[in-house]
């Protein structure tokens, strides 16, 4: 019997909290969708629901159902140990870690492509398996980015009681350590699902042809054949599909509430070899690929040659009409504004999390995104954005919404999983001492708000610095961000141009660490101010 | 906290003051035209800037993602555009987009400076042709030397034993070059072309999903670790090695099959719904006014439809003259695309 479950009134800024993620994906996405569903319902209908198309249906199905579940599968398996590790050892470089596991995800997935079939692909042939290997190594840093703080914030008394009762090894996780990451390993799941259901370049680049996703289907049909009709059925079964899933691993799960001064100690990585040897060979393998790209922007013609350094460092040739450092400070404004309306509208969707049922529910359209085809999106959005009556300004501001968006679910996959292992008796506690209901919240939940928010935010950088699809027409011609600008770069044949886009991918790179690292430090400073007091 | 709240406040600003203006609606030329192009399309600011101060009008240029989305969302708005000027419809589409009653109808003033087999190609008074390029398989030359082989001089070389696995070409149903290598065969074989088809997959040839993805990490001569040395791409893709190389070079490593290559025109039309209809045929008589024409080469990559320009060095050197390009006419592409489509799948993906 919970003694601390009566509810504090529940204030009107909880409820309201969820107006904003609801007003910014209706107007961002669910009118853009409509708006071009409508469009396509109005054309004459020609057959599409043939034989053919139920078949080729049901095939899509299972393979991205197959596709998916392996990939998230992989990559829960392949990043727990790292969370464990970064989470119970004490590990000197850290930050640099977690900012290292986030570089696979932001690169363009045709660079991240290009790398792994230019590092494994003589061993692993084109296919599956390659699909799935280049599917985990990109979506590792979604399982560890998740899971880690909520491991983190596991008190560790109830794993010393549970020790000193003779509990050990695989009972104690089962028992104790299991129920208490669980909800935030499911989220991490439904995330990983879902964006390897909805891959699109690294199928592409590193399958054979004969497997395909939704979002390959939908491409094939839009791109060539501008069968709209199919296209959109393909990205209703699409949508439905992930909203099972999401729904599915997302319920809200009953969290043992861990005591707010409880015991976080960490071990040093001495103490265990094998927790060493994990390390190096996790860092190994995500820095391998970075020096492949580094070595590929150094050659020219079978040697050495620094031509593309120059051409990043100085003005450069290959794009005469936009020079490189308008493109860095592009990708830099948009990064930074995408940070700033993520930790807004991010952390007004994750408050929903301690209201009703129903904020809860209503909260939760923040991960509808992640359902949506990004090629039908896209459409959607230069259909509508550019038209009366919703016609918007193209402008950095819109861009920087549009990856906010993008980025809402992984900031609500975040931050409400910390929000929830909070034991909601600081709040009745600080309430029965006579704390307004604001500040009775702050108490309770500022701290871990502020440091998963600012976490967050980096996260949100990280993915306006990688993203390319929907959003880089929003932007104005002239103001391409630097994933486009490797896109473009990758478009024009010449030696020079793999050259060119490593440069620039190595750049990338080093701005997700910078960020990441700027972002962690701070939050770091935060962290440390909550164990102070 | 307060601190990070300014530093908020004044990114925020900072993004607030790099929006583009609002276009103003006009009757009369002047005001501005928006163009939806594709996104290897390409205009200098330089260029831009000239036509303004020439006519007055602001170009503003949307690029859509691939010729798909393009076409897609411009069929989608039939009638009440995104925008007014579209460039960049290819003749593999452009009896689609014709038939879905996108286009206003207008004939450039200028089609008589145009090269004799585009001076009538405007799918009844609703396009422009704009520049054209051919897909055609490209050799690294320094592999055939080292491995002393011929080069392939036609399709039907292709499934000839010596080059067997040398081939590497793109899944039609998400590339362009891919999807024009493919309707050179079947404009070459007929009815035949599966047969073809089986021949290639017999002797192995690779599919890649992407041009980028076969150029830069299959083709031998594209500074990966390619394994392939014959690669579909563009009879121009050899000038551009040269343009963009680090050094002049005197001669490419890579060269162009001449035979078996397909054609693909670009075409501009104006978008009908379009408030600003007159400023609109400006800027279509624009893209093949002398000026513009004469920058599509070294931009794109591409050949101008205008017979009074002259072509880069790098083209008339290493730029392959095809003299006999394949085509289909845009209608038969329309009609049977789907069902080719469907059938390629079947030989190649079983």
């Amino acid at each position: 019997m919970g003694c601390g479950d009566e509810k504090l009134k529940r204030p009107w800024w909880i409820s309201a909290s969820a107006v904003i993620p609801v007003l910014v994906v209706g107007v961002l996405v669910v009118v853009p969708i409509y708006n071009l569903v409508k469009m396509i319902i109005a054309l004459p209908t020609s057959g599409i629901f043939s034989i053919g198309v139920l078949a080729s249906l049901g095939i899509i199905l299972f393979q991205t159902l197959t596709i998916a579940t392996l990939t998230a599968v992989g990559a829960v398996l392949a990043g727990l140990p790292l969370s464990y590790i970064l989470a119970r050892y004490s590990v000197k470089h850290r930050k640099f870690i977690q900012a290292l596991v986030l570089t696979p995800f932001v690169l363009p997935t045709v660079v991240t492509g290009i790398a792994i079939k230019g590092l494994v692909g003589s061993a692993v042939s084109q296919g599956l398996w390659l699909i799935l290997i280049g599917h985990v190594y990109v979506n590792l840093a979604v399982v560890v980015r998740i899971v880690t703080p909520v491991w983190e914030a596991m008190d560790q008394r109830f794993i010393y009681a549970a020790r000193s009762l003779g509990a050990s090894g695989w009972r104690l996780t089962r028992t104790i350590v299991w129920p208490l990451i669980r909800s935030a390993v499911w989220r991490a799941y439904g995330i990983v699902f879902v964006f390897g259901a909805s891959s699109l370049g690294l199928v592409l680049i590193l399958g054979d042809g004969r497997w395909q996703t939704f979002e390959v289907a939908i491409l094939r049909q839009i791109s060539v054949l501008v069968n709209f009709q199919i296209a959109a059925v393909f990205a209703v079964v699409q949508l439905l599909l992930v909203l099972i899933v999401l729904g599915i691993t997302s319920r809200r799960r009953v969290v043992a509430r861990a005591a707010r001064h409880g015991v976080h100690d960490r071990k040093p990585l001495t103490k265990s070899v094998a927790a060493r040897v994990a390390l190096y060979v996790y860092v190994i393998a995500l820095i391998i690929p970075l020096l492949w790209l580094v070595k590929t922007s150094v050659t020219l013609d079978g040697s050495v040659g620094f031509s593309a350094w120059i051409s990043v460092l100085t003005e450069n040739e290959i794009l005469e009409s936009i020079s490189v450092d308008n493109v860095f400070m592009t990708t830099l404004k948009v990064a930074a504004l995408t940070a700033v309306i993520s930790m807004l509208v991010g952390g007004a969707a994750a408050m929903t999390t301690l209201g009703s049922r129903l904020t809860a529910n209503l909260g939760k359209t923040g991960f509808v995104t992640l359902g949506i085809s990004s090629v039908t999106l896209g459409l959607a959005l230069l259909v509508t954005v550019t038209r009366p009556p919703f016609e918007f300004d193209r402008s950095l501001w819109l861009i920087a919404v549009t990856h906010s968006l993008v980025a809402l679910p992984l900031v609500m996959a975040q931050v409400q999983p910390l929000l929830q292992s909070v034991d909601a008796r600081l709040l009745t506690a600080a309430a029965s001492l006579g704390a307004h209901p604001f500040a009775a919240y702050k108490t309770a939940y500022g701290k871990v708000a502020r440091t998963s928010l600012l976490s967050a935010a980096s996260v949100s950088a990280a993915v306006s610095l990688g993203e390319f699809g929907a959003a880089s027409f929003l932007g104005g011609y002239d103001q391409p961000t630097l994933a486009v600008t490797i896109l473009r770069v990758l478009s024009k044949p010449s030696e020079y141009s793999l050259a060119f886009a490593a440069a620039l991918s190595v750049m990338l790179a080093a701005m997700t660490l910078l960020v990441s690292l700027g972002f962690d430090s701070v939050s770091e400073s935060e962290h440390r101010k909550v164990r102070h007091d | 906290m307060k601190k990070l709240f300014l530093v908020a406040t004044a990114i925020v600003l900072a993004g607030c003051s790099s929006q583009t203006a609002n276009p103003q609606p006009s009757d009369s030329p002047g005001g501005t035209v928006t163009v939806i192009a594709h996104d290897s399309f390409v205009m200098t600011d330089q260029q831009i800037n000239d036509f303004k101060a020439a006519t007055g009008i602001t170009i503003e240029l949307i690029q859509a993602g691939d010729a798909g989305t393009m076409v897609s969302s411009a069929i989608l708005t039939a009638g009440s555009p995104s925008a007014d000027v579209m460039f960049g419809i290819d003749n593999t589409l452009s009896a689609k987009a014709v038939n879905s009653g996108v286009f206003e109808p207008y004939e450039s003033q200028a089609s008589g400076t145009f090269k004799s087999e585009f001076q009538n190609l405007t799918a009844g008074g609703h396009l422009t042709p704009v520049d054209f390029g051919d897909v055609c398989v490209n050799f690294d030359k320094k592999f055939f030397a080292a491995n002393s082989l011929a080069v392939p001089t036609s399709l039907a070389d292709l499934t000839s034993k010596q080059y067997s696995g040398l081939l590497v070409t793109q899944d039609p149903g998400t590339s362009s070059p891919g999807l024009a290598f493919l309707l050179a065969t079947i404009a070459t074989f007929g009815d035949e072309w599966p047969t073809y088809w089986e021949q290639l997959r017999a002797n192995n040839v690779k599919v890649a999903g992407s041009w980028s993805d076969a150029y830069f990490s299959d083709f031998t001569a594209g500074g990966g670790n390619g394994a392939y040395p014959l690669v579909v791409s563009y009879a121009t893709s050899p000038a551009a090695e040269a343009v963009y190389a680090e050094t002049e070079l005197s001669e490419v490593g890579t060269g162009s099959m001449t035979a078996g290559c397909f054609r693909q025109i670009e075409f501009a039309g104006i978008l009908r719904g379009s408030d600003n209809v007159a400023a609109s045929r400006l800027v279509v008589d624009f893209l093949v006014s002398k000026e513009f024409q004469s920058s599509v080469a070294e931009s794109m990559f591409v050949y101008p439809v205008r017979q009074d320009v002259a072509l880069p060095d790098a083209f008339t050197r290493f730029a392959a003259e095809v003299r006999n390009p394949l085509s289909l006419p845009s209608e038969v592409i329309d009609v049977n695309l789907d069902a080719w489509l469907t059938a390629w799948d079947a030989v190649m993906k079983n």
